[in-house]
């Protein structure tokens, strides 16, 4: 193949939403795939795909616009993880080498320089065992993009001239989704039924740092916090869904640790007080307040505001 | 402003005519004797967001989108790869189209009340394309604008299982403002606004009952 072929060959790869690579080993199946597309490339293992990562930057490192695409992995998936395989080469996050290999694709930054934003490992069930969805998100953790799999099976008629065809996307699972749908079901089996119990002694405490709030922060003493704490309805603790409204201020309340404080916010002016038992990266535990003109009057009146945060 | 009641169902695939048409049992095969004439007809792209695309007109509609495009039916979306057993959420106007041969609306083996498998979808008007989702719910106490509710996971409200969570709503926003309030501790219907659901942590309800559950919606 002449040189102007196949960097014309390149471009025409380059210029598609969809960059298609079929594992190029004896199949029917797989050949009549290939030739379905109408320019796929055909490689025999992870140095073929180095090789013709190479030839695409090559290709587009003198062009001044980049389409956006997936990069589309075609082959079968092995008989016990189903995991991706092309040609000799199975796409394991397990094994080190692999890793090392798609570190290297996120340090050169070879999929951004190419326009992908999405890697598809389009074999028949490449999210259909634990193995394989763990490939899945670490593939996504290392590339920064989205990776996905399918829970089906995958053959001929799901492709055309252009490639895996947008109305079977449904077919396919994202890194994103499977961490999500985890996260979910952990999180519903955890759910306690009932309202929650304020116990302040079994939060978190933190140190007082520097903070980003638009919000005050306000700094109780122990002598204030015995005050405020028996305003707060404490057995009627419940997460509150969606954004739950700007805080009026931050209450740091202290802890049985000097310079630690207990952290909340109060809420809906002073009609509720958001605490975080899990941490505050997690949306918290709302408690109404019963006196709710009162706990606005010692905390304005004898809360002193944080001056340095 | 129209608005599209759907019932979830199992469903068991029996023939399917085109990539969106199907022919489903609503019980297992096995239990009816793969009997043919028990068979319904569905066409599984008269869905909502056809709708709202202008493809087809509300009262046409059928059957709620598949589970990835917004809507919870888990059967198809598209033949031959679409899957064979899972949740049909019908349109009331087409349940109706079935006349006598209409089955109960809550599925068989679950322990839930009919609006648990009940889902409203609103189109224009004041609601705009807003959707809710059927709950058993029981209001504990109110503070301002803001309730204590506790709420079951879908199918579970009507037997001995524990609420799924408790949690503060803001009912005026977050409720179907057609449906009757709730009244303290008197365990009722409540529908949710499909963005609030999504902040609560809870399962789909398990059609067939024998499926595994999955947090919801995806």
């Amino acid at each position: 193949m002449s040189y102007e072929v196949i960097i014309e060959r390149s471009r025409e790869l380059l210029s598609r939403p969809h960059l298609s690579v079929v594992s190029a080993e004896p199949d029917h199946e797989l050949d009549r795939i290939a030739t379905r597309i109408t320019a796929s490339v055909r490689i025999g293992g992870r140095s073929e795909l180095e090789a013709l990562f190479a030839r695409l930057l090559a290709v587009q490192g003198g062009a001044e616009t980049i389409a956006p695409k997936t990069l589309d992995l075609l082959g079968h998936s092995a008989a016990s993880t189903s995991q991706l395989r092309l040609g000799d080469w199975v796409i394991d996050a397990a094994r080190p080498e692999v890793t090392a290999w798609v570190h290297a694709l996120a340090a050169d930054q070879v999929l951004p320089r190419l326009g992908i934003h999405a890697v598809r490992l389009l074999g028949c069930n490449t999210a259909g065992t634990e193995a394989a969805r763990t490939t899945l998100c670490a593939l996504s953790d290392i590339l920064g993009v989205e990776v996905f799999g399918s829970n089906h099976l995958l053959y001929e008629i799901h492709y055309d001239e252009h490639g895996f065809r947008d109305i079977w996307e449904f077919m396919l699972v994202s890194a994103r989704a499977l961490r999500r749908i985890d996260r979910r079901l952990v999180a519903a089996a955890e759910a306690e039924p009932g309202p929650c119990t304020l116990d302040l002694d079994a939060l978190p405490a933190y140190p007082l740092g520097p903070r980003a709030d638009p919000w005050p922060r306000r700094i109780a003493t122990a002598r204030e916090a015995r005050e405020l704490l028996p305003l707060i309805r404490r057995d009627a603790g419940a997460p509150m869904p969606g954004l739950g409204g700007t805080p009026t201020c931050e209450l740091a309340l202290p802890s049985a640790v000097p310079g630690a404080y207990h952290l909340a916010h109060v809420l809906f002016d002073g009609a509720f007080v958001r605490f975080y038992p899990g941490g505050t990266a997690e949306p918290g535990v709302v408690y109404p307040v019963d006196d709710a003109p009162r706990l606005r009057r010692i905390i304005g009146e004898r809360v002193p505001t944080d001056v340095t945060g | 402003m129209s608005k599209v009641t759907f019932h979830g169902l199992p469903a068991w695939i029996g023939a399917v005519q085109s990539p969106t048409i199907c022919e489903w049992w609503d019980r297992d095969p096995e239990h009816v004797n793969w009997d043919r004439s028990l068979l319904y007809k569905v066409n599984l792209s008269m869905t909502p967001s056809a709708a709202i695309a202008g493809r087809i007109k509300v009262s046409q509609i059928e059957v709620d989108d598949y589970t990835g495009s917004g809507g919870r039916t888990t059967i198809g979306p598209l033949w031959p790869s679409g899957t064979s057993i899972g949740a049909c959420w019908l349109s009331e106007t087409y349940l109706d189209s079935l006349g006598d041969r209409a089955r109960p609306v809550v599925p068989n083996g679950s322990h839930g009340h009919k609006h648990e498998f009940m889902t409203f979808q609103y189109f224009e008007g004041e609601q705009q394309n807003r959707r809710f989702y059927g709950f058993q719910a029981n209001l504990l106490q109110v503070q301002g604008h803001l309730s204590l509710v506790e709420i079951w996971h879908p199918g579970t409200g009507s037997g001995s299982a524990k609420p799924a969570g408790t949690w503060w709503l803001d009912l005026a926003a977050d409720a179907d403002p057609n449906t009757p309030p709730l009244t303290p501790h008197k365990p009722a219907a409540l529908f949710l606004d499909a963005n609030t659901v999504r902040n609560l942590t809870m399962f789909e309800p398990k059609i067939p009952p024998y499926k595994g559950s999955f947090a919801f919606p995806f």
